[in-house]
């Protein structure tokens, strides 16, 4: 991290206030890191990138200008600057609905954190030894698993944020994360199964993860399910969830419809709408039993940051609050829009990026109940433990689970294998059918939430306990070919 | 390197032959190092008005080599002298400390002779400065004439200029440009066209027509209904086909196939779609949107087939993985995946409007939005239609229909096209990655389900 260029994020400050913004602010980023692929037992590459580079945004007649390069040489970075701030502003000439940002406090904070074990100074080596003892481990068993892809990839990301009101912030930390998708095969049927991991931290994060245990656990589901799992009921069922579907529910549903800048239509062409409108603050949505929160502050997390992109104290929000919309993600801009301050939502994959209204770490909050509890109050109804195939319409309002390990409950205990139970159905009738949260610990799950053209990928954490959602009718299979 | 000036830094070749020969002296091979350069400018609008002008000017160098067999790559974005030395020591010594790929069968062998792709390149693209707000505010203007009461979207253009040298002989460089715009439109939360256009050459971006379509597709959807879950006929726009042909090239990568991500597993020179479909993949198509005259290994690009008559003729291999396999080199490399360039579907003989009117009875759609899979490997999957999905009678759109939901198989999809219209479109987009050409495809017998 040596020669990090933090003086030139003040400079095109400076130069962009002489030129005549009305307010600027500049990221500096210093990215380095190693990515390993391990597929089918062979290393196919072992990765390393490394990336400088500064983006600055600045607002000009009530329009944004956003530059982005990693040639850091000031001359040329001042006819860049001139070239952008000429273009913003013949823009702006046009336009009659001005843009603003949201007043805040100056801040100047230092967060720094130090990894344990630093990834950087772990060997090639090592952690393809990594990816190999699970290869081992998978080796041992007598399933046939044809297909295995494991990805494994760390980071050390430095950056400096500054803004013309004063605000200098340095963040400086460690990423480490994996993924996995695997396919086996029992008799002529094809299973598959993929996850991922992630942690802001440091090598040591990349054990916690327990990939040995939790994988083997993964081939003897699917190995079950398809042996011995049974059709999917028609009709009417009541369900339970397992943290990763309450998971993906949350981010889905109970996440993306109250990012601020999807409400007023501002991602229209890209990752859409929202079934919400700017009014429904305090409007129901769901039972009382529902609260979901986007919580930063979670250690160590995937979505964890004390500083959003804007320089803006980044805090808990409740966007479901007893079953009532309760508050959306705000920026800088759309807080200023709906006369609000900025909750510190804005997060940007890189410099090069625009900082967009992201989710953190998003999830429901625990209930009053025992999982057993929830289970047991079910005379017939489906576990559904994790998913597949998911998706839903970009207002938010019509969502597909595909259970991928999923069991019967009979007269209030969990049975056998049940084989893709879909569930379809719309936000409102789904929240509003929660009858019950367990009170478990929080299980949270790794994920990256995809937004913005070009597109930035984050990383973001995705959970809750276990849900108890009443009465709800399963969708048909797909014809197969 | 040492002692040369910042100007010898700037020049891409000598810069790019100086890396690979120092990488060779040191006991790599294998060697291939890019260099690329791209400037691009975005305008975004929102509910009829620019809200930011991005630009981006970034050079990036690229690494890739093994070392007795232990493959390595590096992306950096410093090109100075102390920045590329220690990139070097750190891919070496990454390259030493991992472990051997036996598959790695190495790189294309050159030289080669290029040919120049035609309309790849347009000064006008490269010089568009603040023009680009006027062509902004022309299609704002045309959308809202047609009835739109919002539009939102996007408009780019890029230039890049790319340097290839490799330790077999390659040696090759490029400049293209590329437009791009992206139109939402609406006439209310309920009632949206969403269309885009793209193109190498500026007086080919058709903005205006794919401003129009959005309109069209807007104030044609006001008042959306439900409809009954069940099987229907349907005509896909270009746009939302794009989607599946999309999904289409992709599974026909190796990489694809070997890591279980592909539904064309085990299937080649097996009937995998309608005996009229004819799939190609091609990297040196005029004013293609993904054309280059050379893959990443330095490979000439060519045209590939990838499904003949219906048939599955080809999976996209690069060098490597095409010796792995005994199969020719179809230059897609990508160095770890092979990836398609352009996707075409070959056109069909009657006009779009034939197509909707031979119809009986069933569906228009105009775009697809999150497609995602319950199994890869069978290629059953879902996706949504959104702007613009219109139920059909008699040969004639009857009624706007909204939250819809295709459950189907890939494969299905393929072998139940029934007409493929003669009027092919260049799509890309948010949901279609790699550009594709198709025109208006009219499939039998779609599985359509809807929230319950």
């Amino acid at each position: 991290m040596e020669n990090f260029p933090s003086d030139l994020a003040d400079f095109a400050v400076a130069h962009l206030g002489k030129l005549g913004a009305k307010y600027t602010e500049a990221r500096i980023e210093n990215n380095e890191g190693n990515s390993y692929v391990l597929k089918n037992g062979v290393p196919e590459i072992a990765g390393y990138e490394k990336s400088t580079g500064i983006g600055i945004r600045f607002l000009v007649n009530g329009c944004f200008g956003f530059v982005a390069t990693n040639k850091l040489d000031k001359t040329k970075l001042m006819d860049l600057l001139r070239d952008s701030f000429r273009s913003t502003f013949r823009a702006s000439r046009s336009i009659t609905e001005k843009s603003g940002i949201s007043d805040e406090k100056s801040i100047r904070a230092k967060e720094i954190k130090k990894p344990k074990i630093n990834p950087l100074n772990i060997s090639a080596e090592e952690k393809l030894s990594f990816l190999f003892d699970i290869e081992k481990e998978i080796g041992k068993t007598k399933m046939d698993v044809p297909s295995r892809y494991f990805s494994l990839s760390d980071m050390h990301v430095k950056k400096y944020y500054a803004n013309s009101e004063g605000t200098k912030i340095l963040d400086d930390f460690p990423f480490v994360s994996c993924y996995y998708f695997i396919t086996m095969k029992i008799g002529n049927e094809l299973a598959q199964r993929y996850w991922q991991h992630g942690n802001k931290d440091g090598w040591e994060a990349a054990k916690r993860w327990n990939l040995k245990t939790t994988l083997m656990n993964d081939l003897n589901a699917l190995y079950k399910n398809v042996k011995f799992g049974v059709k999917a009921p028609k009709g009417k069922v009541d369900l339970v969830t397992g943290a990763e579907v309450t998971g993906i529910i949350a981010h889905e549903s109970g996440g993306h419809p109250y990012e601020a800048d999807r409400i007023m239509g501002r991602e229209a062409a890209q990752a859409g709408e929202s079934f919400v409108t700017v009014d429904s603050v305090g409007k129901r949505m769901a039972s009382e039993a529902v609260n979901v929160v986007d919580d930063p502050a979670v250690s160590a997390s995937p979505g964890n940051y004390k500083y959003d992109d804007e320089g803006v104290k980044a805090r808990r929000k409740f966007l479901i609050k007893d079953g009532r919309i309760h508050e959306f993600l705000h920026n800088r801009e759309t807080a200023w829009s709906m006369g609000l301050q900025s909750n510190g939502s804005a997060r940007s994959s890189g410099y090069d990026r625009e900082a967009l209204i992201r989710m953190s770490n998003t999830f429901f909050l625990p209930g009053k109940h025992s999982f057993n509890e929830l289970v047991e109050d079910i005379k017939f109804g489906i576990y559904l433990k994790n998913f597949n195939e998911w998706n839903i319409d970009d207002k938010r309002l019509n969502q597909k689970y595909v259970g991928g390990e999923a069991y019967l409950i009979k007269n209030g205990a969990i049975c056998e294998p049940v084989k893709a139970p879909i569930i379809e159905i719309d936000t409102y009738r789904l929240y509003s059918s929660i009858d019950a949260i367990s009170n478990d610990k929080l299980e949270l799950h790794a994920a990256t939430c995809g937004k913005g053209e070009p597109m930035q990928g984050m990383p973001v954490y995705m959970g809750g306990p276990s849900l108890r959602i009443r009465n709800i009718r399963l969708g048909s299979p797909n014809k197969s070919s | 390197m040492k002692n040369k000036k910042n100007r010898d830094i700037k020049n891409s070749f000598r810069l790019a032959r100086h890396v690979v020969r120092e990488l060779h002296n040191r006991g790599a091979s294998s060697i291939i190092v890019e260099i690329a350069d791209d400037s691009k400018k975005q305008l975004k609008f929102v509910n009829n008005h620019i809200i930011s002008v991005t630009d981006w000017d970034i050079e990036t160098m690229s690494i890739f080599m093994d070392y007795k067999k232990r493959v390595a790559a590096l992306q950096i974005q410093q090109l100075d002298e102390k920045s590329i030395r220690h990139a070097i020591e750190v891919l070496l010594r990454n390259a030493k400390n991992s472990v051997a790929n036996k598959e790695f069968m190495g790189i294309s062998k050159g030289p080669f002779r290029y040919r120049q792709i035609n309309q790849t390149y347009d000064k006008k693209i490269e010089n568009i400065g603040e023009k680009s707000v006027d062509i902004v505010e022309k299609a704002i203007n045309a959308a809202l004439k047609v009835g739109s009461s919002r539009v939102s979207g996007n408009l780019e253009f890029h230039t890049s200029k790319n340097t290839l040298c490799t330790s077999e002989g390659a040696e090759a460089s490029d400049k293209g440009t590329y437009s791009y715009f992206t139109m939402r439109a609406f006439t209310d939360k309920d009632a949206s066209g969403h269309k885009t256009a793209c193109a190498r050459m500026l007086s080919k971006l058709d903005y205006a027509y794919a401003a129009r379509k959005a309109a069209e597709y807007s104030v044609e959807s006001r008042n959306p209904g439900r409809l009954d879950a069940g099987r229907y006929d349907v005509i896909f726009d270009p746009m939302a086909f794009s989607v599946i042909l999309d999904n289409i090239a992709g599974a026909a990568s190796i990489f694809s196939v070997e890591s279980g991500l592909s539904f064309f597993n085990t299937m080649l020179g097996e009937k995998v779609a309608a005996s009229s479909v004819n799939i190609t993949d091609d990297g040196s198509m005029p004013n293609g949107y993904a054309s280059s005259s050379y893959d990443a290994e330095g490979t000439p690009t060519q045209k590939t087939k990838i499904i003949e008559n219906g048939i599955l003729k080809n999976y996209l291999h690069n060098y490597s993985t095409a010796k792995r396999y005994n199969a020719k080199n179809t230059a897609n490399a990508g160095l770890v995946s092979p990836e398609p360039w352009n996707t075409v579907l070959e056109n069909g003989k009657r006009k779009n409007e034939l197509l909707l009117k031979s119809m009986d009875k069933g569906l228009y759609i105009t775009n697809l939005w999150y497609t995602r899979y319950q199994n890869h490997a069978t290629g059953d999957f879902s996706t949504i239609p959104r702007d613009g999905i219109f139920f059909v009678e008699n040969g004639k759109i009857k009624r706007a229909v909204k939250d819809i939901r295709i459950s189907d198989n890939m494969i299905n999809i393929m072998k139940n096209i029934k007409e493929i219209s003669s009027q092919p479109e260049q799509v890309i987009g948010w949901e279609t990655e790699k550009p594709v050409v198709t025109p208006t495809v009219l499939i039998k017998d779609l599985n359509i389900t809807k929230s319950i």
